[in-house]
Order: C-alpha cells, then sequence, then structure tokens
C-alpha cells in the first residue's frame, strides 16, 4: 500500500521540492502548512510519516512534536525534523527518536533518509510483532 | 488533466465542438491555418457566424495544441467554407466536423465565443504558470543540491586529515544527482594521494556499468593524452555512444591555474534528464574544491614533513652529544605510542604522545659532554647538572608554537609516582599522565640497553624490575600494562640501531 508522509512546512518552496521528490519516490503526500494543521489532518488521517519544519507559525515543530507524542494514535509516527543550519545546537530539545535533517538540504537526501526511516520502523514494528507471538 | 480535456469538459456539454490531432483534425489544421496567418496563440477568430478558439502553450511549440468551433444555426456552410478557403481544406470534411455543433442563435454565439476566449485564457495562463512552477521548483531542487554538494566540499575543504573519501563522495553526488552512468576523476598520478585517492583515476559508477570498458573508450579518444585547458559538454561519436551516452561534461582540474586532472561524467540512465548547463555547473563547481584541496594537501604534508625533519635534527643532536641514547628518543616515542594505544587513545592523541617521545630528551642539549659520557659512576654534581635536562628541554620548547600538551611529558618524565623523582618532585596523580607514559617507557630503554657505566639488562629482568617499581617508581595502573605489551617491533629498532652503529664504527 502507498505510504502516506505528512510534510509540515510553511515555507511552499521548500515543502513543494520535497513533494515533488516524494511524489516521485512514490509516496503519496499530504502537506500541511503549521502543527495546528498537521494535527487537523492528523486527526483525519494517520500518517505513515511525518517530516515537520522547526520555525512554523502558530504551532512550531518542537510543540507539534510534544502534542504528538501525547496523543497514544500518533506518537509513535516515525518523524524528522528539518532546520536552519547551525539553528538547533545538537538537538536541542528534540526528542532523541527524531531524526534531524539541516536546511538546505538535498531533496534526494532527504527523501532517502524518510524511506530508510519507514523502512527501519517497519521492520521494527514487524520483530516487535514477533515476540508478542512468542 | 491535460488542458484538452479540461476544455472538452466545459464544451461538450454546452453543444460545443473540440479539436485536437486526434479527433477534428481538418477543423484544427484550419484554427491553425489562421493564426499562423494572424501569428497569435489563445487568440479567438471570428469567421462569419462561427468562431474558433485556439490554443496553442507558447513555451512547449506544438503541443498541447486545440481549437473550439462555436457555431451559429445558420452559419456551418459559412463557416466550412471560409474555414476552407483560407487552409485549403475541402469544405466537406470541415462541414462534417462541424455538423457534430448544436446550432445556437448568433447571439448565444458570440457570447459563448467570448466566455471560451476568456476560459482559454484562464486554461492557458494557469498552465503557463503551473509550467514556469515545476521549472522554478526544479531550479530549487537543484539549487537545494549544489548548496549540500558545495557545503560538504567547503567544510573539509582546508582540512587534510579530512579529505579521505571527499572526492569519491562528491563523484557519487554528481552521479546521483544528475543522473549519470558513471563520474570518472582522474589526476596526475603523485596528486592522487593528496585528495584521498588511492589510485590516480577513480570511478564512481551507477549498476551495471563496467568502468573498464569506459575507460578503454575514454583512452581510445585519446581523451587522457593531456589534461584537458577548458571544460564544456562533448559530443561522443556514434559508436561511443553506447558506453558513454551521447553527450558528456568535461571539466579540468587545477592547482594554481595549471590543470593536473580532470572530471568527466557521461553515460546518462534512461530517464535522466539530458545534460544541461546545470550538469556543467555542478562540475564546475566541484572542481573548483578540488584543486584548493590538493594545494592544501600539499601544502600540510610539506609542513609535516618540514615540523617532524625539524624535531629529527633537534633530537639527532643530542645523539650526537651522547653515543650511549643514540635512537633512545625514537624507541621511547615507539613504546609510549605503544602504551598509549593499549590505554585506548585516539590517534591524534598518539601522535602526541609520539611526538613527545621524540623530545623528551631534549634538554640534554644543555648538559656538559663529559657529564653524558662519562664512564662510571656520577658524582652528585655530576647528576644535578643531569637532572637539569628536563628544565631545559622545557624552556627550550616553550617558544615553540603549538607544544601545549607535549611540555608537561618533557617536563615530568623523571618524576616518580612516590614523589622521589625530580625535578619537581611530583607524586601520584600530580604528575601528568603523558609524563607518567614516557616516564616507563624512557626506564625500559635506559634498563635494556648497554650504557657507559654498564651492559643491558635482559628483558625478563627488566619487567620484573618494571613490576616491582608500579606504585613506587610508576602509576601503579600503568606498569602492568606497559609490561604486558609487544616488544618486538622495539628489538627491530634495537637491532636497527645497532647495524648502524657497526657501519659508523667501520667507516
Amino acid at each position: 500500500m502507498t505510504q502516506l508522509v505528512m510534510l509540515v512546512e510553511d515555507e511552499r518552496h521548500i515543502s513543494q521540492v520535497v513533494e515533488r521528490r516524494l511524489v516521485a519516490a512514490g509516496f503519496e503526500v499530504v502537506v500541511a502548512r503549521d502543527g495546528v494543521q498537521a494535527l487537523e489532518f492528523a486527526a483525519d488521517r494517520t500518517p505513515d510519516a511525518i517530516v515537520t519544519d522547526l520555525e512554523m507559525p502558530r504551532m512550531n515543530g518542537l510543540e507539534l512534536l510534544a502534542k504528538l507524542h501525547d496523543d497514544p494514535a500518533l506518537a509513535t509516527i516515525p518523524t524528522m525534523m528539518l532546520t536552519a543550519r547551525g539553528h538547533l545546537a545538537g538537538k536541542d530539545g528534540v526528542p532523541d527518536d527524531v531524526q534531524v535533517f539541516a536546511k538546505p538540504f538535498s531533496a534526494r537526501k532527504l527523501v532517502e533518509a524518510i524511506a530508510a526511516m519507514l523502512a527501519s520502523d517497519h521492520g521494527e514494528a514487524s520483530s516487535s510483532s514477533g515476540r508478542a507471538a512468542a | 488533466m491535460s488542458i484538452e480535456s479540461q476544455i472538452a469538459a466545459i464544451a461538450r456539454p454546452a453543444g460545443v465542438v473540440t479539436a485536437d490531432d486526434e479527433h477534428n483534425g481538418a477543423l484544427l489544421r484550419a484554427a491553425q491555418h489562421e493564426i499562423d496567418v494572424s501569428g497569435r496563440s489563445g487568440a479567438a477568430i471570428i469567421w462569419d457566424g462561427a468562431a474558433l478558439v485556439w490554443y496553442e502553450a507558447a513555451s512547449e511549440p506544438g503541443s498541447p495544441r486545440f481549437g473550439i468551433a462555436l457555431v451559429s444555426d445558420a452559419s456551418i456552410e459559412a463557416v466550412a467554407n471560409a474555414a476552407a478557403a483560407s487552409c485549403g481544406l475541402a469544405a466537406d470534411a470541415i462541414r462534417t466536423q462541424l455538423e457534430g455543433a448544436a446550432a445556437k442563435p448568433w447571439s448565444d454565439t458570440a457570447r459563448l465565443t467570448s466566455f471560451f476566449a476568456s476560459v482559454v485564457e484562464h486554461v492557458a495562463t494557469t498552465t503557463e504558470d503551473s509550467l514556469s512552477f515545476d521549472a522554478a521548483t526544479e531550479a530549487v531542487d537543484q539549487a537545494y543540491e549544489m548548496i549540500d554538494l558545495l557545503h560538504g566540499l567547503g567544510s573539509v575543504v582546508g582540512d587534510p586529515t579530512r579529505q579521505q573519501d571527499l572526492v569519491s563522495q562528491a563523484a557519487d553526488d554528481i552521479r546521483e544527482t544528475l543522473g549519470f552512468g558513471w563520474v570518472l576523476v582522474a589526476l596526475d598520478e603523485d596528486r592522487a594521494p593528496g585528495v584521498g585517492l588511492p589510485e590516480p583515476i577513480m570511478f564512481s559508477l551507477a549498476a551495471g556499468i563496467q568502468g573498464e570498458r569506459v575507460l578503454e573508450c575514454l583512452r581510445a579518444r585519446d581523451e587522457f593524452a593531456a589534461w584537458p585547458e577548458a571544460g564544456g559538454v562533448r559530443t561522443w561519436e556514434e559508436d561511443e555512444r553506447d558506453l558513454l551516452g551521447t553527450f558528456g561534461v568535461v571539466e579540468p582540474l587545477r592547482v594554481d591555474g595549471t590543470p593536473v586532472g580532470v572530471v568527466i561524467a557521461g553515460g546518462k540512465l534512461p530517464g535522466a534528464p539530458e545534460v544541461s548547463s546545470f550538469d556543467q555547473r555542478m562540475l564546475q563547481s566541484v572542481a573548483s574544491y578540488i584543486g584548493p584541496m590538493m594545494r592544501v594537501a600539499e601544502l600540510f604534508e610539506a609542513q609535516q614533513r618540514l615540523f617532524f625533519g625539524t624535531v629529527q635534527a633537534l633530537t639527532g643532536t643530542v645523539d650526537a652529544k651522547d653515543p650511549y641514547t643514540r635512537g633512545h628518543s625514537e624507541r621511547v616515542a615507539h613504546l609510549s605510542c605503544l602504551l598509549a594505544e593499549a590505554l585506548g587513545w585516539d590517534a591524534n592523541r598518539i601522535e602526541r604522545v609520539r611526538l613527545a617521545g621524540m623530545l623528551h630528551d631534549i634538554g640534554k642539549i644543555g648538559v656538559p659532554e663529559r657529564v653524558l659520557r662519562k664512564a662510571g659512576r656520577l658524582t652528585d654534581k655530576e647528576f644535578d647538572e643531569i637532572k637539569k635536562h628536563p628544565g631545559i628541554g622545557h624552556k627550550i620548547l616553550q617558544g615553540v608554537p603549538g607544544l601545549d600538551d607535549v611540555l608537561p611529558g618533557v617536563l615530568s618524565h623523571h618524576e616518580r609516582w612516590d614523589g622521589r623523582g625530580y625535578p619537581q618532585n611530583l607524586a601520584g596523580d600530580d604528575i601528568p599522565l603523558i609524563a607518567r607514559v614516557l616516564g616507563l617507557a624512557d626506564t625500559f630503554d635506559a634498563m635494556s640497553s648497554n650504557r657507559a657505566y654498564r651492559p643491558g639488562m635482559d628483558r625478563a629482568k627488566v619487567l620484573a624490575e618494571i613490576t616491582k617499581c608500579g606504585g613506587s617508581q610508576f602509576d601503579p595502573e600503568l606498569a602492568p600494562i606497559f609490561v604486558g605489551l609487544d616488544f618486538s617491533e622495539y628489538d627491530t629498532l634495537v637491532a636497527r640501531a645497532a647495524t648502524q652503529e657497526a657501519y659508523r664504527e667501520a667507516a
């Protein structure tokens, strides 16, 4: 089944570039313009992965991560954060299980990383269900 | 959804004929002819009693093309004749096509014509917008690739220790970003190691592409006979295109303006965009970094050689004064590095230990030769002279920039764990770790070597002595690790020094 990637990004030129690559790589894409819209969309249909910007109006990336974390239905979605280079010293405030990707980035490499993130998440999910069965 | 189908979806329910290459071709050509005559695209053509609205995408001449025809009730015959007269087609063919249109009063036709003209104009504008938006997105995407590539290169260009694999990474990036089947980097043989290349010719290859065959083909072209002075797009010969693709991009690599190599990319994969100026810019950018990288690497290596040459010359002056310590500094450096490795220190720190080992006895330059060369027991006064060498060495090296981490080793390598060493009577953890490491290596070599006043001790006895002195002379944690080291390379160094000595005596 086609996997749905939610892109949370207020800068249209960035979301457009990434969306174009994701679609070409066979993903379905939904673009939210900020954290508030992202939560609305996610309530409507749960995405398989979330890629969010840090700086956004209304609700920024870190606030969105906190909200996602608090919602049991959304907490386990593999998530990646985009930041301007040098904006975050290390991974300040970003939970350990969230990957950080620095802007400006290669959209090609970002899409590869998203695919890898989904693949490894899938692997973990199946191995944990394997344990449950055993 | 295509423009044609968008227009058709609006037009057909209104009983309007639409025309494209497949359907109603005669009508299309009639409209096209009118446009060619009027020289306008996206225009409404009004014949007597009928109208044609015509669209042709300006950015892609010839496609997509379509027309729609609006016909008033009384005028099919007139339109067909007018169209036929203007484009030279049979009026019958056009009439047949127009009969598909529902006849309307002319007043409606006029209104509908202007309505559809605005629809077409709108669709045309939107299409142009989305085409230029796509193009802009593509350009932004490419700019990101370029920035990412240059950021990677820029972050290591000045650091020769991090250049390993960088060129091959850049070649992979170019190939994957631009969809080339292969990217080749070729350099003057002696420059390849400077940028971390094991070979002067390096390929980045897409799956299934054989580098040797591409190389053969390029060699046959004399592509390596001389490095190119100028870059650009190459059109390969007909019979080479299986391997090289139709076009390739060539960019010279320069050091101080002189070509010393080349980057060549070719064999675009199916589905990849054809070679463009963006491809050329990417290669130019990479080439503009590799040249300075080679230069930096050369300067760095020359500086390293000069530095270690100077250190060796310095230690050589000590050896010249005291033949019994010949090769001692090198052996202490070696043993200290072995211990540092066993302690799990990183490569950088180990190199600093080596340097400290080379320099630890440099202060003996300031000790009188008659004391250093004296056979037999030293008087207290003479021993006091000897004891000055760590302080003298520290003083000599203090003025040399970048030795801050080496100085404590030089000053304190004769301190003892129990505080009975010299020159500062430091004890335990107060003795810098590097000095404790050097102290073990120094004592081991001193005990093992022949001295003016005694022959060298055998290995077992030396190790037993070191073990015994853990906690008194030596750090109790380091001593057991030291005695467990592998001394085979040390023995080689001793044997080599002995051979050199024999030659020197024979001469």
